[in-house]
């Protein structure tokens, strides 16, 4: 058994996890999902339905782009990210690198007391 | 009983994306996203060992509900329901107005023929033929209307533009009909023409909203992707 990511911090990292995605390459939904649940070893437990209005939210305020490839006989909608969304995510990694190191200081002293 | 046991993914899918639509949220594009998502997680599953049926409904369930799914989108796209049911009332109100020009063409035209070739008929042609002729052409608009409202929906319309110019066309076809018929009528008006009809039109228009309020209530749920 691993721990599960709760949902609060789900909601919270989905933007900076979805756009970390799109900047190693284009991709679609699905693949998307099995990324992360890969990567986080199955930690990060993502209501998958909930994925797709992200993306369109993303894609409303200018972040990524969508455009549609046909695979396997199906249109697939992929999705990449544009100069805005390379950008909103440094300032992204920036604040999530803060908090990091806070929780990170803060563990690591109280470790270092007991 | 073989036949039902036979688990037939395509259309558990589609009834899925109907479930997933029921509240008109989704897309052309969005189904077609989430009908990609279901086959290739449905196809993994199985390639672990799941039936077909086991492995939609694994599918379906981590997707999730349709209650949730159409509030979520609900919320990425908070003016789409409005600027649907606008869209559709706009199509339907300019459709009417479009119906009623084409019901006047038909009725002028023909009374320029009548004129043309049996000039003795044409009162008694204004007086029942041109009736019948106009009751007949807007039951033949309002039955295709029908049949067209659920393609209208299902089409990509990226915009009103093709609805506001097939209007416009068929107003300039109107006025222009309207001019013939005033000259070769030999009357000074249109309305001289059509003042035996009036209390008709106005029926039939009363007719014809009834109709677009019919059909945006019954309809309210169909989509229109209007980027």
């Amino acid at each position: 058994m691993y721990t599960m990511v709760s949902k609060d911090l789900i909601a919270a990292s989905t933007i900076p996890i979805v756009l970390s995605l799109l900047k190693e390459g284009d991709n679609y939904g699905y693949q998307l999902i099995k990324e992360v649940q890969k990567i986080s070893d199955g930690a990060l437990q993502w209501k998958e339905g909930s994925l797709y209005p992200v993306l369109i939210k993303l894609e409303k305020n200018g972040l990524i782009k969508s455009y549609i490839k046909k695979e396997e006989g199906r249109n697939r909608k992929y999705y990449s990210l544009n100069e805005r969304g390379k950008s909103a995510l440094v300032k992204l990694q920036e604040e999530w690198k803060l908090v990091n190191l806070t929780l990170n200081q803060l563990w690591n002293n109280q470790a270092s007391l007991t | 009983m073989e036949q039902s046991s036979e688990f037939d993914l395509d259309l558990a899918i589609q009834h899925q994306l109907d479930a997933y639509n029921a509240q008109g949220m989704l897309s052309p594009i969005d189904r077609d996203e989430l009908l990609d998502h279901l086959y290739e997680q449905t196809q993994d599953l199985m390639r672990q060992g799941l039936s077909t049926e086991e492995a939609f409904l694994i599918s379906q369930k981590r997707l999730g509900t349709a209650e949730v799914l159409s509030s979520e989108y609900q919320k990425a796209r908070p003016w789409t329901r409005l600027v649907q049911f606008f869209a559709f009332a706009i199509i339907f109100l300019f459709g009417l107005k479009m119906m009623l020009n084409l019901m006047q063409i038909v009725s002028l035209s023909a009374s320029v023929l009548v004129n043309q070739f049996l000039p003795e008929q044409l009162s008694l042609f204004l007086e029942w033929g041109d009736v019948s002729l106009q009751i007949a052409s807007i039951i033949i608009a309002l039955v295709v209307a029908s049949r067209l409202i659920k393609r209208i929906s299902a089409s990509k319309l990226k915009n009103l533009w093709p609805v506001l110019l097939t209007y416009l066309i068929s107003e300039i076809a109107r006025f222009t009909m309207v001019m013939i018929a005033t000259q070769n009528l030999g009357i000074t008006s249109y309305s001289q023409l059509s003042i035996n009809l009036s209390y008709m039109m106005w029926g039939m228009r009363a007719i014809g909203m009834l109709f677009v309020l019919g059909m945006l209530i019954r309809h309210r749920n169909l989509s229109l992707q209007l980027a």
